[in-house]
């Protein structure tokens, strides 16, 4: 399928979480796979589960958030199957995670230095003076004076510490980067300045990233494969210019004519009808048919599989690409 | 306004709150459960006092000092009243006093406590200043100190005891509207033109009633206990022979333990304990299902 | 679009003051401001949909509480309808507040939890005296349908925690329209809202516009809104406005670099590759740069941008520009799309 090397293979991937009114499939049939050097976004809205398999992969579910099938694939360890002390060699120095909000990456009493040392020295047995060098050159590798290893979270702008908490998910040269949201609150012009930032990482360092955001545009300008996701399902995956030039999925359409331009001419904006599904007791059939103008019968009765429709352009749906908004 | 935004806030949280308690899942829900029953139970007990108790506490209905027995299952005391109708009877004046000068303290420092979070400026800074005083002052001494003052009657024990708890409502209420002030609701409420004491009475008053609901039951449970301890040291307002649990306490205590008349001093506290109980774990209850709800959203 | 000014804002300024530490109240250090808004001029003609565009901490929002009078200016005034309101108290405010009313950034926020929707929509008109008992809830239902919440009936007494944030949101804008207002203040209505639902409340917001023939400031850091339902746009940049023009003026001529470097940040797929990067920050509000506010991030600033204060300069009858460098600027930026 892919002539890239594949780093990270999720299979069948599905994810409950236990509540009060019962279980809450999360994620549910995922399959993924991450190449090296590849930057994947994983785009949905709120309930869509992006963030719960970005936080499944690294196995930092809440209590009450289980893997009840599949299996998480690196360079072929099984990430389901590992115990608490192998999966903490793996976090922050083969995969590491950067969060939305800066602020609660960062310990707001730890200058900010220390706590790029206390990664460090975490997962390798070095000099102090050492891991501070090493630190000293990532923030200088990622644009910012070294200086800042002396301050304290709360002196730095919003775009600053999101800058350090990359250095901090990178400065131990992971293979992969799981990036959940990590420019919500910051401004357009600080975004795009983080955004290359992510480019040269993977350019230079060769990292890959998952990159999850609500943002299409977002998701556009910095990967090369999108994938986007309803009611915990993938719905529709393909490169990025497919996509954008013919999206085959019900629901992708829909965002597509939900999201203003900014262009001078005037575009109609239609909204997607309905609410996103109840996920303790979702609807029969396809998640998404309450809500698809194409419907038919087919689609309240039976589960469409993920399927290649084109070449590198995997779809859920029983008509892709029939013009339903 | 306040006391229909109080009842409609009751009336539709009480059934859902009695339904939950139906079946109680979680620790909370447990403690509102328990401290409930034994609410209810005592204020049952209470109320038809003169249909179940077995015999007229004030006169003799057996021998003196009668250890427990079927005719008396909580003996008799020195006097040979039975000790049961006694205990039965006993909880009018500590429930009557407690609720009493719990309801009066809730008056006098919910309002204030409004005014003053919502308003500030100088008149906050004096307010605060007297209920700081106030409620720096252990509450039982003040409680003695005032009546000592005023004289032993139920109404100014009521009195006394009322002033104590104002302090509590007032700091609670304030705390809770400086935060509710800045809340967007709020903002909105000015925003089409409310003025303050609609915004006072329909957006922030009603924001802070679970938080007085909970005060309220643990200011009950306080306020028995202060009473029984006036009893206990002799200044209560009760007059023999009218049976008060406290007052029993205090007068058979030192014979219990000398003679071994246990019977005499260990229903008297047990029930003390248990109206305590009950509404301390009401409230208890109560706060921690409430507070980590009023976070969400 | 009348030729009527509903709004006019002139020199309007606020500073917000910093909160001292008692360490600083001991060494009796100056106060320090924040320069939220920082003196601004703009009208708003009637019928139209004006937009206010800028980054977080630009002084967009506090723009538009100060236009309705939540907070108060510390310099400048505020004119309605020929009316001076900046400094209006009491029962005129209330007079005002019937015409000029506001809808707010979050939705979870601005419904008070403790009422049903039927009469939280209601109040107004309490507050306000208008009809008896049975008009004012007919009203109500008749407002509720108007903003899609159907049946009027079952949303009348629900609570605002059984209802989405799209609903919530439908729900503020009831409350708003419900007296009949002339202007709205929309302050970022739907940023907290996800994408899909976005759509929906814009739409109804346009379709609301044309029925009860009102006139918008639009504040928002979305240009994608702003180009799509704005006439005008005002880009604002640290408390000051860098430009304002008719909506095609700014998306297709924009002529001050900070637009330009803004237009082209925007990520997502379009014809324009060419991109005005710029480093750096938004500054301390507390400590604006000396000159223009932008000169040190600005990659076409000279000497006299970091010394003078740049004024909106007339580019045509309806495009203004504070900018020293506009001839630079329009050379290497001709037109965008």
């Amino acid at each position: 399928m892919m002539s890239r090397d594949v780093i990270l293979d999720i299979r069948n991937l599905s994810v409950i979480y236990d509540t009060i009114k019962g279980e809450l499939r999360a994620v549910e049939d995922v399959d993924l796979k991450i190449g090296k050097r590849e930057i994947v976004s994983i785009v949905g809205e709120s309930g869509s589960g992006k963030s719960t398999l970005g936080y499944a992969i690294l196995r930092i579910l809440p209590p009450n958030g289980r893997i009840v099938k599949g299996e998480i694939l690196f360079n072929g360890i099984d990430l389901t199957k590992l115990d608490e002390e192998k999966l903490r060699e793996i976090r922050g120095k083969r995969i590491s995670m950067v969060f939305q909000d800066p602020m609660t990456s960062l310990d707001p009493l730890m200058k900010v230095g220390d706590q790029l040392v206390e990664t460090v020295l975490e997962h390798e047995e070095i000099e102090k003076e050492i891991a501070w060098d090493r630190a000293a050159k990532v923030l200088e590798s990622l644009g910012i004076d070294p200086e800042r290893l002396h301050d304290y979270p709360h002196q730095l702008s919003g775009g600053m510490r999101q800058r350090i908490v990359i250095a901090l998910s990178i400065i131990l040269n992971p293979e992969l980067v799981i990036a959940d949201e990590p420019t919500t609150g910051l401004d357009v012009i600080v975004q795009y300045q983080i955004l290359e930032l992510i480019r040269k990482l993977r350019d230079d360092k060769g990292i890959s990233f998952i990159f999850i955001t609500h943002d299409l545009g977002l998701a556009y300008d910095i990967s090369d494969r999108i994938a986007v996701m309803y009611a915990g399902q993938i719905v529709e995956i393909a490169k990025k210019d497919k996509l954008f030039e013919k999206p085959l999925h019900p629901y992708t359409q829909g965002l597509f004519k939900s999201i203003p331009e900014v262009s001078p001419t005037k575009k109609e904006l239609k909204s997607i009808p309905g609410f996103p599904p109840d996920l303790i007791n979702p609807p029969s059939g396809c998640y998404f048919h309450p809500r698809c103008p194409i419907a038919n019968e087919e689609c309240k009765r039976n589960r469409p599989d993920l399927i290649e429709v084109e070449e590198d352009h995997f779809v859920r749906c029983f008509s892709p690409g029939k013009e339903a908004f | 306004m306040f006391a229909m935004s109080l009842s409609s806030y009751l009336r539709e949280n009480l059934i859902d709150l009695i339904k939950r308690i139906r079946r109680p899942k979680t620790e909370e829900e447990w403690f509102i459960a328990i401290g409930g029953s034994l609410i209810l139970f005592i204020i049952l007990m209470t109320i038809f006092a003169s249909f179940i108790s077995p015999y007229d506490p004030t006169i003799p209905s057996g021998g003196s000092y009668q250890p427990p027995s079927w005719e008396h299952p909580m003996g008799t005391d020195k006097y040979g009243r039975d000790m049961l109708s006694r205990i039965i009877w006993g909880g009018r004046i500590p429930l009557a006093i407690g609720l009493v000068a719990t309801i009066f303290s809730f008056a006098v420092g919910v309002p204030l406590g409004l005014i003053s979070g919502y308003i500030g400026g100088a008149l906050d800074r004096i307010l605060s200043l007297v209920m700081d005083s106030i409620y720096s002052f252990p509450g039982l001494i003040l409680a003695i100190a005032l009546a000592a003052l005023l004289g032993p009657s139920i109404m100014n024990v009521t009195l006394a005891i009322a002033v104590i708890y104002v302090p509590t409502f007032f700091r609670v209420v304030r705390g809770q509207v400086l935060s509710i002030k800045e809340e967007l609701y709020v903002t909105a409420a000015i925003a089409i033109g409310a003025n303050k004491w609609t915004v006072m009475g329909k957006y922030v008053f009603p924001n802070t009633i679970p938080n007085i609901v909970i005060v309220f039951s643990l200011s009950i449970a306080d306020a028995i206990l202060t009473e029984a301890g006036l009893s206990f040291l002799g200044l209560g307002p009760v007059i023999p022979p009218t049976p008060d649990w406290a007052y029993d306490l205090q007068k058979w205590y030192g014979v219990a333990v000398s003679q071994g008349y246990w019977w005499l001093a260990f229903w008297p506290g047990f029930f003390i304990m248990l109206a305590v109980l009950g509404f301390s774990m009401f409230g208890e209850g109560l706060n921690e299902k409430l507070n980590p709800l009023l976070r969400e959203k | 679009m009348s030729n009527n000014i509903v709004v006019k804002v002139e020199n309007l300024r606020k500073l917000f003051p910093v909160q001292k530490s008692f360490l600083d109240r001991l060494l009796a250090k100056e106060i320090e401001y924040v320069h939220a808004v920082d003196g601004i001029n703009f009208e708003i003609y009637e019928g139209e949909i004006f937009c206010l565009v800028g980054e977080s901490g630009c002084g967009k929002s506090t723009t538009g509480y100060l236009i309705v009078r939540l907070i108060e200016p510390t310099e400048g005034k505020i004119i309605y309808r020929n009316k001076d309101i900046t400094h209006v108290k009491g029962e005129e405010l209330r007079k005002y507040r019937r015409e000029i009313q506001i809808i707010f950034q979050d939705p979870y926020a601005s419904l008070n939890p403790r009422m049903k929707i039927g009469d939280i929509i209601k109040h107004p008109l309490d507050i306000h005296e208008i009809g008896d008992k049975a008009e004012r809830k007919e009203m109500v239902m008749s407002i509720l349908k108007e903003v899609g919440l159907y049946p009027p009936e079952d949303f009348y007494n629900k609570y605002p925690h059984q209802l989405s944030g799209g609903q919530r949101q439908r729900v503020a804008i009831a409350r708003s329209l419900i007296l009949r207002p002339k202007f709205i203040v929309a302050d970022e209505p739907t940023s907290m809202l996800d994408v899909s639902v976005q759509a929906e409340i814009v739409n109804l917001m346009l379709k609301l516009k044309d029925e009860f023939n009102l006139t918008y400031l639009y504040i928002t850091h979305d240009f994608g809104v702003a180009s799509q339902i704005c006439d005008r746009i005002a880009v604002m940049y640290l408390g000051k406005i860098v430009e304002i023009g008719k909506k095609d003026e700014i998306l297709r001529q924009p002529r001050h670099p900070y637009t330009i470097a803004l237009l082209t940040s925007i990520p997502g797929r379009r014809i324009t590759t060419k991109r005005l990067i710029i480093g750096g920050e938004v500054p301390n509000p507390i400590h604006p740069p000396p000159g223009c506010r932008f000169h040190n991030r600005c990659p076409y600033a000279t000497q006299e941008c970091g010394k003078e204060e740049p004024k909106l300069e007339k580019l045509s009858d309806t495009h203004y520009v504070a900018c020293h460098r506009i001839d630079k600027v329009s050379e290497e930026w001709p037109s965008l799309f």
